[in-house]
This record gives C-alpha cells, structure tokens and sequence, in this order.
C-alpha cells in the first residue's frame, strides 16, 4: 500500500487550506479545520476536509493519521469523499471508534463501536474488498464491516470534532486489492425464484 | 447471544456524528450491521442479542423481529404480518407467500434496502436533496414515468452503478414493479449482514 500524498502539518497555525496551499479543501456544509501546534485541530462539531488533488485510486484507497489528542468524539480519517459533503468517516475517540457514513450529509452511523483510540497510535481507513470497510488501530483491524456499497468512490481526507482532539501526520494511498471478476462478485445462487 | 435480523426504526436525524442516523432499540455494547433504507426512516439490521434483548425487541410495536431459522417455509400468518409491516415502510411485499423461506423473503428485502442505499447517494449528488422518495404523494402505485425525472433518472443509474438488468422497465412500471425486480436480482448476489451471511 504505497503512501500517494501526506502531510505532516508542519506550518505556521492558522487555517488548514490557506497555510497548505489549498491541500485540503473543507467540505461545504461542515466546519474548518485549523493548523496548531503543527497538527490539526477543529473549529466546530463535524469539520472535514477532502484533499484537493488526488492522483490515486479513486476506489481502493487507505486514509490514515496519528490521533495526537483524543476525547469523546475525536479525530477521524475519510475515505470516498466528494467535496460536498458524502464519505465513510473511521470516527476515533477516547471512548470508542465508529464508523459513519455521509451521504449529503445525512450521516448514518454504520455498525457498532469498537474500543477507544489511543493518543500516538496510528488510525486508518480503507476498503478491503468492494463492499467491505475496514477500520484498524496500529495495523490491527478493528472495525470490520461487509455490505457497505452505498459510496463506491472518491477522495481521502481527514476529521477533527470540536477544539481539543489533535490530528497529526496524514498519510494516505492507494489499497492493492485485485479486483474480483464479476463472476464471484454476483454469482447465481438463488435455490427460490420470487414468483 | 445470537446474530437476530431486525426490522426497526430509524433514530437521530443525521445532522452530525452526534445525532447520527441509528437504529432504533439498539443500545449501546450491541453489536449490529445493517442497511438503511435510503434515506427513510427504516433500517435492516443483524444484532448479536440475548435471549431477553430478543423478548424486549419482540415487544416493540414498531420493531420486527425476524425468526432465527432461516430456512423454515413462512406460515400464512406470518406471510400477513410480513406483508403488513413491509407495505407499511412501503416496501413490496405481495410477493411474499407461504412457498418462500425466510431466507428468500430477507435477501430479497435486504437487496431492495441495499439499493436504496445507493440511490440516496446518487439522487443527493444529483439534486443537493435529501428527500426521502416516498414523500407527499409517491407510493407504490406510481408509474415510473410519473416520477420526477431526476428519481427515475437516479434509479436508472443506480441500476446500472449495481449492473441490474433494468431492460423490462417501462413508462407503466410502478415502483412496486420495479423494487421486486431490484429485490430478485440483488438476491441472486452473495449478501452479508452484520457478521451474518443470509
């Protein structure tokens, strides 16, 4: 899984797309996200951002980051993102970690939590196989889960809920997965017909 | 504890990560996977419950708990409560007879919600909307054509996004024509939920 695009957040604080050059563009209905102390903070409940050009895989691809402070709701990294405001978002706090997903920015939670995040460890999101979201925790899956097809693809990006969580050194790139032939993605196993 | 397919309610508005969308009854510590049904107010879950979850569960009158064998055929009665809670959400459910198991029944069913799911992704970035379809007017009964034209042209592409087979579809098919066929043919796929395959 080579890493395409990263970022450190090595700038002077302020706000995240102005001081990186337009990196990260903040999704329309949602909130800031701002540079401090060299990681990245929010400005509000829910603020995202998509990274503004992507040569990757717009439809196997990992997004990850460091969570640097965590509390209740978090730092979080994205996958699937338009510029809008639809993606699946791998939510880490320091309660637990949980998967959403937006679509229009009705955000939907997807499945049950797992347990809380840990500050320095790395978080990321990826989709192991079409179909299924992956959330893991220092390289190890977390948060499995199968028949997720409502977003097919997109852009990496990132997440911080509210002023006191810290997101740190961004990384994300493309997930190698081959893909299946369509034979075994919709094989015919019906035994009843419907009549 | 044992993975139990539900039929329930949709909670929270979707407004933000703190009042996202959930399913109704489903407490915090459950395990559960599910679809949502578009964007109404409906999901499909498998939760990982007790036997007593599975009681209070049963006990909600806007619940529906699904039987845990999957493979018995459906009783007449059941088949009357299945069609009633389904046609209810609205989803079509005169299909549904005591020569069917419930594992037909709910890949079928899970098929439609699935591509739902994907429709309410294609129809926001086509509208900015996030309407539900069956709003004011819109049931079962409506013709494709008398459908606006950015939903028919969203279940067109939305078919073809999940590669259906969207050539018997005319100007007269109803949506509840159209969502059987949808349910056939997702049916036919490997279908997961939860951590339950069905």
């Amino acid at each position: 899984m080579p890493a395409l695009d990263n970022d450190a957040f090595t700038y002077a604080d302020g706000v995240l797309e102005t001081v990186s050059a337009a990196k990260f563009t903040k999704l329309s209905t949602h909130n800031s996200l701002t540079v401090s102390s060299n990681a990245v903070t929010g400005t509000g409940a829910d603020a995202m951002a998509v990274v503004t050009s992507w040569a990757g895989s717009t439809t196997a691809q990992y997004s990850e980051a460091v969570a640097g402070a965590l509390d209740a709701n978090g730092i979080g990294v994205m996958i699937f993102m338009d510029a809008v405001n639809t993606g699946y978002l791998y939510e880490i706090g320091d309660a637990d970690s949980v998967f959403y997903k937006h679509v229009g920015g009705v955000i939907t939670q997807l499945g049950s939590p797992a347990t809380a995040g840990v500050p320095a460890h790395a978080y990321r999101c990826y989709m192991q196989t079409p179909g299924t979201l992956v959330g893991s925790d220092n390289g190890v899956d977390k948060i499995t889960l199968p028949g997720e097809t409502s977003i097919v693809s997109g852009k990496p990006g990132l997440f911080v809920y509210g002023g006191t969580p810290r997101l740190d050194t961004w990384v994300a790139g493309d997930f190698n997965e081959p893909t299946p032939p369509l034979a075994q993605i919709y094989p015919y196993d019906v035994v009843q017909k419907i009549g | 504890m044992a993975w139990t397919l539900c039929l329930v309610p949709v909670l929270g508005t979707g407004s933000a990560t703190t009042d996202a969308r959930r399913p109704k009854y489903v407490t915090a510590g459950i395990k559960w996977g599910g679809t949502d049904y578009g964007f109404e107010p409906w999901m499909l879950i498998a939760a990982d419950l007790t036997p007593a979850q599975v009681t209070s569960l049963q006990a909600q009158a806007d619940a529906m708990v699904l039987p845990s064998t999957l493979d018995a055929l459906l009783t007449a009665g059941q088949v009357t409560t299945v069609q009633t809670t389904l046609e209810a959400l609205p989803v079509p459910a005169e299909w549904v007879t005591t020569a069917l198991t419930w594992r037909t029944v709910i890949r079928a069913v899970l098929g439609m919600f699935r591509f739902m799911a994907v429709f309410a992704r294609r129809f926001f970035q086509m509208t900015g909307t996030t309407t539900p379809v069956f709003t004011t007017g819109v049931d079962l009964t409506r013709t494709f054509l008398s459908l606006p034209g950015p939903v028919r042209q969203t279940l067109s592409d939305t078919a073809d996004e999940l590669r259906l087979d969207r050539t018997g579809v005319i100007s007269t098919t109803t949506l509840r024509q159209l969502l059987k066929s949808i349910g056939l043919q997702m049916a036919q796929r490997p279908l997961a939920i939860g951590e339950m395959g069905v």
